[in-house]
């Protein structure tokens, strides 16, 4: 059988987007960036984490709702946990190893971190799709996690504003709820550059002109992939929807404009195609900033909750990740994907966040920028952000790092 | 530097059309050939608009990663001259 005909696909999608925010426009007046360049970003809020909160929490975070809401037979068919990350906590532990002890997994799965930048979600959802696929464990589950957290400060610049932290979760099975994919639909396209990287546990490189002009590459040619494999197909009119990765607004916009104008739409066209198919997967990015790999899978989110549709709606994906591998995909969503979708209250999640001053967020900062250096012994003091916390209305149990004891890491709820 | 004239008269207007219809605020005077595209105003989105631009209307299909590093009317000039020989 095919994987059409199995129907895999995602079954439940659930993000963690933090519990803090701080306005964009705000590093703009406190780090004197170039004011006029704020409007190219087309962002609004950026989610902050708490020193207690690392790659492990959020996957955590983001996944448990979804693992709680099934039953005990579902929960025991997830055989394969793969953590998509480029915030590993450790060379050769993978994020996947606390995660799957923390949602209280079977221990008849299989455990995985992988690494592509901001395309390696993506890249595990389509090898852990193709195993369930294959039909040699029928019945079988994968639950797929991009986590990741910032570390930049002001020596990234305008880049500083719109990282994100947070994490997608993606629960693969034969019951598809939230994505169908259209079977064999998807084109590559990947090569070698340093358009950005994270060579160091607290410092990030970033060529902006280098990661833009890559990105737009891939998207070109990814979906010149795509239409090599798929019949008929059309830029303007296949998709009902487009849902890119989004490392900011303003990037999506420049890439779908470029994308427009190769069709010969007009500028008054490419603005109305925008509006759309397009705007409706930035309303949560625009909240969030650089979700890194699981960034694309918000803007799917995006399109199912602020989107204006019934039935059969075809949504074209693309996802890119540094250095570089991409992938233009795509599938269906209906009602039942705004159902499933709806239960998570991702919006009200969001508009729940409490916002920072920037001189908190300096503070916060300084803390966070060691969330990934590898240290032997730490004691991490959640009361001092007991304060914060309680702002938050009928906030869920979270979990968080407690300390770290030669080198091995110890979470709880609180 | 080689003086103006080296530089293929065609490919210069075409894309002096897509600086001005990305930033049309610039006039034709400030679109000097060495100028850097930074200082004129050109971020990365808009230098990013106006390669591709000029590619389409020159049917030049190259990766937009070659024009790295590229900074200057006159460089970009030149670059689109070679590729467009191909």
């Amino acid at each position: 059988m095919s994987a059409s005909e199995l129907g895999i696909g995602i079954e439940d999608l659930n993000v963690y987007l933090g519990c803090l925010k701080v306005p964009v426009r705000s590093f703009f007046q406190a780090r004197g960036l170039d004011e006029r360049r704020y409007g190219n970003l087309q962002m609004q809020d950026r989610s902050i984490a708490l020193p207690h909160e690392d790659p492990v929490t959020h996957a955590v975070n983001a996944a448990k709702p979804i693992v709680d809401a099934l039953g005990d037979a579902e929960r025991a068919s997830i055989e394969v946990l793969v953590t998509a990350s480029e915030s590993g906590v450790d060379m050769s532990k993978s994020i996947a190893s606390y995660v799957h002890r923390y949602l209280g997994l079977s221990g008849r799965c299989r455990l995985l971190e992988v690494k592509q930048a901001c395309f390696a979600t993506t890249g595990a959802v389509q090898l852990a799709s193709g195993y369930l696929a294959s039909g040699i464990s029928p019945g079988a589950r994968a639950l797929v996690i991009g986590t990741d957290v910032a570390i930049v400060n002001e020596r990234a610049q305008y880049a500083e504003p719109t990282i994100g932290t947070g994490a997608a979760a993606l629960l693969l099975g034969p019951r598809p709820r939230v994505f169908h994919p259209d079977h064999g639909a998807f084109g590559n396209h990947s090569f070698e550059t340093m358009d950005s990287a994270r060579p160091r546990p607290d410092f990030e490189i970033a060529d902006v002109d280098g990661s833009l002009f890559a990105y737009l590459d891939c998207l070109d040619r990814s979906f010149a992939a795509y239409a090599d494999r798929v019949e008929g197909v059309d830029f303007e009119r296949t998709f009902d929807y487009l849902a890119f990765h989004t490392p900011f607004v303003g990037l999506v916009k420049a890439a779908h404009r470029k994308m427009m104008r190769s069709t010969g739409a007009d500028p008054g066209q490419v603005a109305a195609d925008y509006e759309r198919r397009v705007a409706p997967s930035l309303v949560y990015p625009g909240q969030v900033g650089n979700l890194c790999s699981a960034s694309v899978y918000l803007a799917l989110a995006s399109i199912i909750d602020s989107g204006n549709f019934d039935e059969g709606t075809r949504v074209g994906l693309f996802s890119y990740g540094s250095g570089c591998s991409s992938e233009f995909f795509s599938g269906r969503i209906d009602m039942e994907s705004k159902r499933t979708l709806a239960k998570h209250r991702i919006a009200q999640r969001l508009a729940d966040r409490i916002e920072i001053t920037f001189e908190q967020y300096e503070r916060l900062l300084e803390e966070n920028m060691k969330c990934l250096v590898p240290v032997a012994d730490r004691v991490l003091e959640t009361a001092p952000y007991d304060a914060l916390l309680d702002r938050i209305p009928d906030r869920d149990p979270m979990l968080v790092l407690k300390r770290i004891r030669h080198f091995h890491r110890e979470y709880d709820w609180v | 530097m080689q003086p103006n004239n080296s530089l293929d008269g065609h490919i210069l207007s075409v894309l002096r059309q897509s600086l001005r219809t990305v930033l049309p605020d610039l006039s034709e005077e400030q679109l000097v050939l060495d100028r850097d595209l930074a200082e004129l105003g050109f971020n990365s989105l808009d230098r990013a608009d106006v390669i591709t631009m000029t590619m389409e209307a020159l049917g030049v299909e190259v990766p937009v990663v070659q024009f790295l590093g590229v900074k200057t009317i006159r460089e970009l000039t030149q670059l689109f001259a070679r590729q467009s020989r191909r």
